[in-house]
């Protein structure tokens, strides 16, 4: 296996995650992610002396964002059933308190710049310096998108439990 | 003294990234502001049912496609055919010690130098054979023609001299290829035989090696050289092509 390989292969899975987070549709996610890797493949040489993870990252982000920019004329062409089918992988059972449907719904309800911050920091486990670099912007506007975007999550779900227990009575 | 405890400390506690003196800190701070301290858990609680929600994606099998390996190899199948039959020409050439001995007789023509040998022999058959009218502008008008046709192509034209192989300079025009305007000039040599120099600005190929093609009963000689491309024409049966080649390359080199 050759150096490039070697450094990439390891964060495939969570690159796979990461579209994930954005894209219910997991063939969609993958295929970003496939046209992620082949940029990589094809500017390695440009990367410099980038660390290789955020570097990853970063394209991918750019990729999703891109995709989100066209999504809209392109969701009205995305038959229901395939809209409705939730493609990720969801567990059975649930958190103590957390719904795991409600969480998703909650997810997606947030502005994507928020989102991108959540799945960077508490889902892949980077840095806060690696995040702010995939995401272009300083450490300190980072850290505080992150707090407010978990806070909004917060009220989302709690909305949305709220909601499902007025259904219930 | 320490450093008041900011966001950025509580945020950092959520994803437990504090180093432990500065974790007990913030410790105590939250024992005495229970409000934050019941916001912070509760967004940790969700931090991890984020990461259990998420975390079996991470461990499916990778999809074959992805492995780098067989990226790296379909982009070498990628790569356009003409970039190898060029690569090809070019290993011959250094092989046979100076570029002349090879005849590359396929080039596909989609771009570059495959593409400009392709218009030039188009322009050939149209105009070369035509008898009546070959040239919009004839041998009297060249200053004309040169002054013209590089207003059109935006890059400086000349017309090379050809007296020493034998062919005088007979006309020119502009002829439309798929990569804007190109000048055709045209040259007549003994017993008939018309010769055309086709060349326009590259956008791929913007420097290359002189390649010879053969399309059906012309054969054309193609270059590039800082951004303009050339390509001679000749009937098939017509010899010295390359020579009269090298000749209008020394010339552009010179003017």
């Amino acid at each position: 296996m050759d150096e490039r390989a070697a450094l990439i292969e390891p964060l495939i899975p969570g690159l796979r995650r990461y579209a994930r987070g954005w894209l219910r549709d997991a063939a969609l996610a993958d295929d970003i992610v496939q046209d992620c890797l082949e940029r990589a493949v094809s500017s390695w040489r440009q990367r410099r002396g980038d660390a290789v993870r955020p570097w990853l990252y970063a394209i991918l982000h750019n990729l999703l964002v891109d995709h989100g920019r066209r999504a809209p004329r392109r969701a009205t062409l995305v038959p229901i059933d395939t809209a409705n089918e939730v493609a990720l992988a969801i567990r059975a059972e649930q958190t103590d308190a957390i719904e795991h449907g409600d969480l998703l719904r909650s997810l997606n309800a947030l502005p994507p710049d928020q989102k991108a911050v959540i799945l960077l920091v508490s889902i892949e486990d980077l840095s806060y310096a690696e995040a702010a670099t995939v995401l272009g912007i300083p450490v300190g506007t980072l850290m505080s998108r992150l707090s407010r975007a978990r806070d909004r999550l917060a009220g989302l779900i709690g909305a949305g439990a709220r909601a499902s227990l007025r259904r219930v009575k | 003294m320490t450093t008041p405890v900011g966001e950025d400390d509580l945020t950092a506690w959520v994803d437990d990234r504090l180093a432990a003196e500065r974790r007990s800190v913030v410790e105590r701070y939250l024992a005495d502001h229970p409000e934050i301290a019941a916001r912070l858990r509760q967004q940790q609680d969700q931090r991890s049912a984020l990461r259990s929600l998420f975390a079996p994606v991470a461990s499916e099998p990778l999809p074959a496609t992805m492995r780098i390996e067989a990226i790296a190899a379909s982009r070498r199948r990628a790569r356009p055919a003409w970039f190898q039959a060029v690569a090809a020409a070019l290993l011959l050439a250094v092989g046979f010690g100076g570029g002349w001995g090879v005849r590359t007789r396929t080039l596909p023509p989609q771009a570059g130098i495959g593409a400009l040998a392709r218009e030039a022999g188009y322009s050939y058959r149209v105009y070369a054979s035509d008898t009546q009218r070959p040239a919009e502008m004839g041998a009297g008008e060249k200053q004309q023609l040169v002054s013209w046709a590089s207003r059109r192509i935006g890059s400086k034209v000349a017309v090379p001299d050809l007296a020493a192989a034998g062919y005088h300079f007979a006309g020119g025009r502009l002829v439309a290829t798929p990569h804007g305007p190109a000048l055709l000039l045209l040259y007549d040599g003994a017993a008939r035989v018309r010769l055309a120099v086709l060349s326009r600005p590259m956008d791929i190929d913007k420097d290359a090696d002189m390649v010879s093609t053969r399309d059906g009963d012309v054969q054309q000689v193609s270059w590039a050289d800082h951004g303009i491309g050339f390509s001679v024409v000749a009937p098939g049966v017509t010899s010295g092509l390359q020579t009269i080649a090298a000749a209008i390359r020394d010339q552009a080199a010179t003017t």
